[in-house]
């Protein structure tokens, strides 16, 4: 937690290797957590180097206080919905739309997966998108129920219900997978 | 089947690993939004401390524009003093000077030409050593001036602190002065009073037996 704020205020300084850092400690969490919420390799690598991008123009802005890890996957969830929105749109707008393509492995590549994270991810994809985002920002981004509420504009018991019905049914779909 | 706190290890401990090449594309696109930005940030900076220097320059100088003009006074050109002052002495010195030079050197067998030449470099080398004379002359009387200025600055000053001494010290005499007929006057009550009191005391019994 201190590394990360003496991280943030040399990068609001304006240095280089702080932002180097950052990118080095959050890319895999982030990543991780883009390719749960988006299920699709190219989409997550978008929103995580979007998300770098904005943060790495946004010194100015950011402040000291909370929990960087907490902003960064606020950032993805945020930018992820932004996406979902977008993409529910253009799907109503154009029933004949192909589906994308983009799990598959291109030249430019940047995630390597693993098949027991291609697993969970694929159970993880058969949960409504609240549950999913719950389970990945409390679990993933150490974030609290009550700030991941306010995030979806609920309520604190309806999140924590959200996690429990999803943990739930991924132990079931999980135990399938296993059988 | 798994427990709770299995499912929930095995999301936190998902693994994910990146391509070094794009990670490194990834971050030079990072990097340079961040360079982009602080360009942007600097060049705001800079807009905006030289405006605000621009603008403290401009009410400075406004301030010292009326400054000079509230307390306006003939600024003393030295160079044109120093000119004024060779121009008037020139007439009567170089006639002088030619005049010695010629009979100090005659003596010496030279031509008239040559004699000629001689007082003419004499008298400018003359001339010049008035001039600069003048000029440090007329620079010391500036500095003199201003020694004075200041001089009678800080007489004014200690004058006026003299003053508010002396007018403070008038008004402890006064204050002291009401305190002590303050006092008086209490002193003159507490005794009226206790006069008041006796003749009260005295009288009382004559009144108690009259009325018996």
């Amino acid at each position: 937690m201190m590394e990360d704020t003496f991280l943030l205020l040399r990068f609001k300084c304006g240095s280089r290797d702080a932002l180097c850092r950052i990118y080095q400690k959050y890319k895999n969490t982030l990543l991780k957590l883009a390719l749960a919420l988006a299920n699709d390799v190219s989409v997550a690598e978008d929103v995580v180097h979007d998300v770098f991008v904005v943060f790495a123009q946004s010194a100015e802005r950011i402040g000291l206080e909370g929990s960087l890890r907490g902003y960064l996957a606020t950032c993805v969830a945020n930018r992820m919905r932004n996406i979902n929105k977008k993409q529910q749109r253009e799907r109503q707008g154009d029933l004949d739309q192909t589906e994308p393509t983009a799990n598959q492995p291109g030249p430019h590549q940047w995630i390597i997966r693993h098949e027991r994270t291609e697993i969970l991810n694929q159970a993880l994809a058969q949960l409504p998108y609240e549950q999913r985002e719950v389970i990945l920002l409390h679990l993933q981004g150490d974030m609290t129920f009550r700030h991941i509420a306010e995030i979806q504009c609920s309520s604190i018991n309806t999140t924590q219900s959200r996690y429990r019905y999803g943990i739930e049914k991924l132990r079931s779909l999980l135990d399938h997978e296993v059988q | 089947m798994k427990s709770q706190r299995d499912v929930e290890n095995s999301i936190q401990d998902m693994e994910l690993d990146t391509h070094p090449a794009a990670d490194q594309r990834v971050l030079q696109d990072v990097l340079q939004a961040q360079a982009s930005q602080r360009r942007l940030g600097l060049f705001t900076l800079a807009q905006g401390s030289m405006l605000k220097r621009a603008v403290a320059a401009l009410v400075l100088v406004g301030i010292g524009c009326a400054l000079a003009r509230w307390a306006q006074t003939p600024a003393v050109d030295t160079d044109a003093l120093t000119q004024q002052v060779v121009a008037s002495m020139q007439a009567s010195m170089r006639a002088e000077i030619q005049t010695q030079v010629r009979d100090q050197l005659s003596v010496q067998g030279q031509t008239d030409g040559e004699l000629e030449g001689l007082a003419q470099a004499v008298y400018e080398k003359i001339e010049a050593e008035l001039a600069t004379a003048t000029r440090e002359l007329l620079t010391a009387y500036d500095a003199r001036t201003e020694a004075r200025l200041l001089y009678l600055a800080q007489e004014v000053k200690a004058a006026r602190q003299d003053d508010r001494r002396w007018m403070m010290a008038v008004l402890e005499r006064f204050e002291a002065g009401r305190l002590q007929d303050k006092q008086q006057f209490r002193t003159g009550l507490m005794t009226l009073a206790a006069r008041t009191y006796e003749l009260m005391d005295q009288e009382r019994p004559q009144s108690q037996t009259s009325v018996h």
